[in-house]
């Protein structure tokens, strides 16, 4: 998702876009969807839900879950805030559907909304003895936000993989994804990459440890950051996660630091 | 220069890595295909009414999820320790019970990653179980549309688990069809694991007392008092002295399995299935994959089959106003539903083992011969092992009592079954019960009322 190019729209219209899209969502998941919901399950990792690994398994088929994630972060000494409402839906068995809207606020870059992300998710098999669990996703960036032209897509290849015998569930997680910058200016980069190795661990029925390392490349020519991030996953109830997680830069391109918060709410 | 070399090992490794990993993957590989609950207008009403019991259930849940892999992954010469450990935190677990109801991955992700299937049947039938308790918490839905909205909500089960839904009939059938009794697991969890196998018979005993006590309560506060009551009665006396049988729906909730026997049964397929897997993960003889295989054949004997609708009534309640409240020696008792299903298995077994005896015993097993082998059964099933029980499984205690008896091999392999011993049981089954009359529908025209009941309580 590109939230460096963003329109300006004043900081009361962002908010207002922001409320109408997520009262927008909720009405039309209630009434459009099947009946059906699935709780909201902690050990199902999200991107930025509170780190930026996520895992091989989709929500359920036919499952609905409003999400919010919230990022802040600290770029030399100036403050970058995002914040994204998702819905996603299990389209098919092993298929989720994903639609993104960030907005973005502070004073690192331009207020505004970001470009608005669609994505499909496929699962390709459970995790055995032996082999890893794989899924795929495909999904595009359309120009929604200031300056930003061409449809960016990506596509991700992603697994995950309990260690030993999992007494603690613990798992890694891989995720590498590459875009393909569609409307290249001459400072850019035509091809982006994007890789994260992540961990995770239960430390109590209702709470979920996740860490990661994260490898990004910029759009801009030699931008590259590089991320470590540690987080929790809280299933609260049984239709809602919240997460919490920070994260802190290890290059000069890099953040500074970096905060996350997180809901999910499943309908 | 030097994030350049950061950068090229960490794309270098991630690559490699992901290319390694994805070649290994089997063509074959299966997927989770995972369906969301349905979104119901009474969904989280037993959440919402009943917390201190959604706890409970968590706790209920969390010890079954874990044995999965504690067998699995301990060998079976440490039975006692590993028992009495898991045991422990299962007590630690109740006393300080999960807020949200584990999923069985969240304990067993071992097992999760052997038997899938399993996981997907159990969390299924859970959420039947969610969805019927929600149906029965919610006071907006009027008593007398209980029993319409109960099979609504077994219809949906259905439809969402068509692949992998349980069977309606009662266990008398599907046991039967399961023929797992001369399997060379069958008794082990029970004999060598009593303490967790225990903890489960009492787990067994909450889950129809849940649903009794909501049919005696009624939809209003009754019900609240009559759930409470309840628990104190399994905190304070089921749980420290559980019941020596798994005890089945038309015994410990004879009003609701006439209100709901669709669900009634499935329950107690479930919880036949936990003791039978059990068993065969507590069993090392067997390779995982033979295991797997056995399992799996085990969920299909136990899953819908056309023509189970016409079976679900097929049953009689022993004590048809039973309150759950009264902790008696019957519902402690070895003797039961259960152990006379077991007992009826093997007489209908008997004249096909005979044929395969060495030798020929033709002219018939000895009445002394068949008191010893029923009185050895009636030992095997009852938790523990007792005093002049022959050690081992059922079918370990079967080859000391008659050494000559050459066992049906198809039987004995895992994931494989003698159909000829299934059709007979099958078909003693039709001679007793076949004409039985369907059980009644219960009435639910007036709400009930638990004043009496509840009058011995509140002192």
């Amino acid at each position: 998702m590109n939230t460096n190019k963003l329109k300006y729209t004043g900081k009361g219209k962002s908010l207002t876009k922001l409320f109408l899209g997520l009262t927008t969502s909720f009405y039309l998941s209630t009434y459009l969807f099947p009946k059906t919901a699935e709780a909201a399950d902690h050990l199902n990792l999200e991107e930025g839900l509170p780190t930026e690994v996520e895992d091989a398994y989709p929500v359920p088929y036919q499952g609905i879950e409003l999400q919010g994630a919230v990022k802040y972060d600290c770029i030399n000494g100036k403050d970058s805030f995002v914040i994204e409402p998702r819905l996603e839906y299990g389209i098919a068995p092993n298929t989720q559907a994903r639609i993104a809207v960030p907005f973005k606020f502070g004073n690192a870059e331009s207020d505004g909304i970001g470009d608005v992300g669609v994505e499909v998710f496929y699962n390709f098999n459970i995790e055995t003895l032996k082999t890893p669990a794989f899924a795929v996703s495909v999904g595009v960036d359309t120009p929604t936000g200031e300056d930003s032209a061409g449809i960016d897509p990506t596509v991700k290849l992603i697994m995950t993989k309990t260690l030993g015998k999992g007494t603690n569930l613990d798992r890694l997680h891989l995720n590498v994804g590459y875009t393909f910058n569609d409307a290249k200016k001459d400072d850019e980069r035509r091809n982006v990459v994007k890789a994260v190795a992540g961990y995770s661990r239960r430390l109590s029925p209702q709470t979920i440890l996740v860490t990661d390392f994260v490898y990004e490349q910029e759009k801009e020519e030699d931008e590259d950051t590089y991320i470590l991030e540690l987080g929790i996953r809280q299933q609260a109830t049984p239709l809602t996660v919240w997460s919490v997680g920070a994260g802190v830069g290890l290059s000069n391109d890099s953040p500074d630091f970096r905060v996350t918060a997180g809901i999910q709410q499943s309908l | 220069m030097r994030s350049q070399i950061i950068k090229r090992i960490t794309i270098g490794l991630l690559t490699t890595t992901a290319i390694l990993s994805a070649t290994s993957l089997i063509v074959e590989a299966q997927q989770r295909n995972s369906v969301a609950h349905p979104r119901t207008p009474y969904r989280l009403s037993f959440y919402n009414r009943h917390r201190r019991s959604y706890r409970v259930a968590g706790a209920l849940h969390f010890a079954h999820s874990k044995l999965h892999d504690v067998l699995l992954l301990t060998p079976f010469k440490n039975h006692k320790k590993e028992d009495e450990k898991l045991y422990q935190e299962v007590l630690k677990v109740y006393n300080k019970p999960p807020r949200i109801e584990p999923t069985m991955e969240l304990y067993a992700p071992y097992s999760a990653r052997v038997t899938w299937r399993l996981f997907r049947v159990i969390d299924s039938i859970h959420l039947l179980h969610e969805m019927t308790e929600d149906v029965m918490s919610d006071k907006d839905i009027p008593w007398n549309k209980k029993e319409k909205t109960l099979k609504e909500a077994y219809k949906l089960y259905r439809k969402k688990y068509k692949d992998i839904a349980f069977s309606p009939a009662p266990l008398d059938v599907t046991m039967r069809r399961a023929g797992v009794m001369m399997k060379p697991y069958f008794t082990l969890t029970r004999n060598y694991y009593p303490k967790n196998n225990n903890f489960f018979y009492a787990a067994h005993w909450w889950h129809p007392a849940v649903y009794e006590s909501m049919m005696i309560g009624g939809n209003d506060k009754e019900q609240d008092e009559m759930l409470n009551q309840m628990e104190n009665l399994f905190k304070n006396l089921v749980i420290p002295n559980p019941p020596m049988r798994m005890l089945l729906s038309r015994e410990g909730s004879p009003r609701y399995s006439r209100l709901s026997p669709e669900t009634a049964n499935v329950f107690d397929n479930l919880h036949m299935l936990h003791g039978i897997t059990y068993d065969i993960f507590a069993y090392d003889g067997w390779t995982i994959e033979q295991k797997r295989a056995e399992l799996y054949r085990v969920l299909k004997a136990l899953s819908y089959q056309p023509g189970d609708e016409k079976l679900v009534r097929k049953f009689t309640t022993p004590k048809p106003n039973i309150n759950p409240l009264n902790y008696d020696e019957w519902v402690k008792s070895s003797d039961g539903a259960m152990t006379r299903m077991m007992m009826e298995m093997m007489m209908e077994m008997i004249p096909m083992m005979h044929g395969n005896m060495k030798g020929g015993m033709n002219s018939g097993m000895s009445s002394e011969m068949h008191k010893k082998m029923m009185m050895q059964l009636k030992m095997k099933l009852t938790p523990g092992i007792q005093e002049g029980e022959i050690p081992g499984s059922w079918v370990d205690a079967m080859k000391v009592l008659m050494p000559n008896m050459k066992m049906s091999s198809e039987a004995m392999e895992p994931g494989k079954i003698n159909p000829m011993m299934v059709k007979i049981m099958l078909k003693g089954w039709q001679y007793k019960y076949g004409n039985l009359p369907n059980i009644e529908p219960i009435s639910m025209d007036r709400e009930p009322s638990a004043l009496s009941i509840l009058s011995q309580y509140r002192k």
